[in-house]
């Protein structure tokens, strides 16, 4: 590969740090094939970043620490969707032959579910647990209460929380 | 008032306020069916989405996402949404809590990505182009990297453009009273005066292109507005509007997916040709000079760069799927 000039950040973090961070993915996934999307997953988003005049990757001093954040954050994103995916597929499994979605539809399905997933990640559980009923049971907000056992002005504030988050993404 | 009006002074660079989206989480949770809301509840979530235009774009954004819970079968979506974390996300994700502590310039790098304009309900990926008709009637051409809300109440027309480019042709509008149509992007806003335009928005500032009618454009940094009839363009940004040019020819070309040069540097036309290719390209300081002419075709960024090699003297060499850099042959 050619050598980087200095004017060009990414090129040269590229260059410098993407053997070391596949193997820093490799240690992590335990598998090589993976580690090479992620890699370049974690590259797509930080050039996505770099698209402006603010140049984060310019004053970079650890840019190791930097990939591994940004890297980081894939990592969790890809085992989320591992395990959305696990879940979904079991759910169909069990799911009576008639009222399973078509074909055609599951992967439209999977999408959604991701994208809502993605969303509310990183919210606290009871108030997964909250968002989930009203929207997916059709449960009134004292129901709810009653049914996960906690005050109708807990269950008030958790739906709040979870509209913000979607509102504002999970960064 | 033209909503641009009301905008310019609470409109920050996030779309969302963290405090607008605070209130319209609590809207939007007395509003939900399970909170039984009364009609007086009703009537006064309605005025705080009208007092706004960032209300209404807040409302607008969770109503999407509220739509995205009818796809599925909700024993489904409770038996995937509703799973027990599995045990390697718990650690990566206590693995970031520690890295976040540990590399404050990678977090605040991390917080610049654009994540309202990937929550955009419009969107086109890199080398995407995409027609959509909107509510009313209007068409709306997106360019390469576009995304965007539209927000529609009794009173005006608004699309808001996080990134990217449009090319709109605004419908007479069907409502006994017509509303005002109007973009807002982060430098300022344009109002339709019935027309055809194109508005592009670059991180530091915005352009407007008109071809028919008239566009009324104000800037949100400095005072002042300004008609941009037919046949003119203008750039508008932090420094406030800029001088009114004639239309570039084959300005629009790109709704054909052909990208045209008139004797551009090669740095110029690479950067162009960047926005439509996944990655990014990198132009060599010692050929960014050379001169370019003609009409290539976008839908193979590829080809573009092997017809440069052709007829430039420069050799491209592709280092990854996605990094491309153009040097001396």
């Amino acid at each position: 590969m050619r050598v980087a000039s200095p004017t060009d950040p990414i090129t040269a973090l590229y260059s410098e740090h993407n053997g070391w961070l596949q193997g820093w993915l490799r240690k992590k996934l335990g598998c090589a094939h993976n580690a090479a999307d992620l890699a370049h997953d974690t590259f797509i988003r930080i050039v996505a970043a770099c698209n402006g005049p603010h140049h984060p990757v310019a004053q970079l001093r650890e840019p190791r620490a930097y990939l591994t954040t940004v890297a980081t954050r894939v990592l969790c994103n890809h085992y989320r969707r591992q395990s959305l995916e696990q879940a979904y597929a079991e759910a169909l499994r069990q799911m009576p032959e008639t009222l399973a979605p078509a074909p055609e539809h599951r992967l439209i399905i999977l999408e959604t579910l991701n994208e809502i997933d993605a969303l509310l990640d990183a919210l606290p559980p009871k108030a997964r647990a909250v968002f989930l009923a009203a929207q997916l049971d059709g449960l009134t907000y004292s129901e709810i209460a009653l049914q996960l056992g906690i005050a109708p002005r807990s269950v008030r504030r958790y739906m709040a929380l979870a509209y913000e988050r979607c509102l504002l993404g999970h960064a | 008032m033209p909503a641009g009006a009301r905008l310019t002074p609470a409109v920050q660079d996030e779309p969302l306020h963290p405090r607008v989206a605070r209130e319209a989480a609590q809207w939007l949770m007395r509003m939900h069916p399970a909170a039984e809301p009364s009609d007086s509840e009703r009537r006064a979530c309605l005025a705080w989405r009208a007092s706004h235009i960032q209300h209404e774009v807040a409302w607008q954004r969770a109503q999407q996402f509220n739509d995205k819970f009818t796809v599925m079968p909700p024993e489904l979506g409770k038996a995937a949404l509703g799973r027990a974390p599995a045990r390697q996300r718990r650690q990566a994700v206590k693995k970031m809590a520690l890295l976040l502590v540990a590399a404050p310039a990678g977090v605040l790098a991390y917080q610049q990505l654009p994540v309202a304009a990937w929550q955009a309900a419009n969107r086109t990926a890199t080398g995407e182009r995409r027609s959509v008709r909107l509510a009313d009637g209007s068409r709306v051409q997106m360019n390469t990297g576009t995304a965007f809300d539209v927000a529609f109440d009794g009173a005006r027309r608004l699309l808001v453009l996080h990134e990217g480019e449009v090319l709109i042709e605004t419908a007479a509008d069907t409502q006994a009273r017509p509303r005002p149509f109007g973009v807002q992007t982060a430098d300022g806003f344009m109002r339709a005066l019935g027309t055809r335009f194109c508005v592009r928005c670059d991180a530091a500032w915005s352009d407007v292109a008109v071809f028919d009618g008239a566009v009324e454009v104000t800037a949100r940094a400095a005072a002042g507005k300004r008609i941009v009839a037919a046949g003119g363009q203008l750039r508008v940004s932090g420094a406030g509007l800029g001088a009114t040019e004639t239309l570039a020819a084959h300005r629009a070309d790109w709704v054909d997916g052909i990208l045209h040069a008139d004797d551009q540097t090669l740095a110029a036309f690479s950067a162009e040709l960047a926005r439509h290719r996944r990655g990014w390209i990198r132009c060599d300081p010692a050929v960014a000079n050379l001169r370019i002419s003609g009409s290539f075709q976008l839908d193979d960024t590829d080809q573009v760069l092997r017809a440069l090699a052709a007829t430039l003297p420069v050799a491209i060499r592709f280092h990854t799927r996605y990094l491309a850099t153009i040097v001396p042959a």
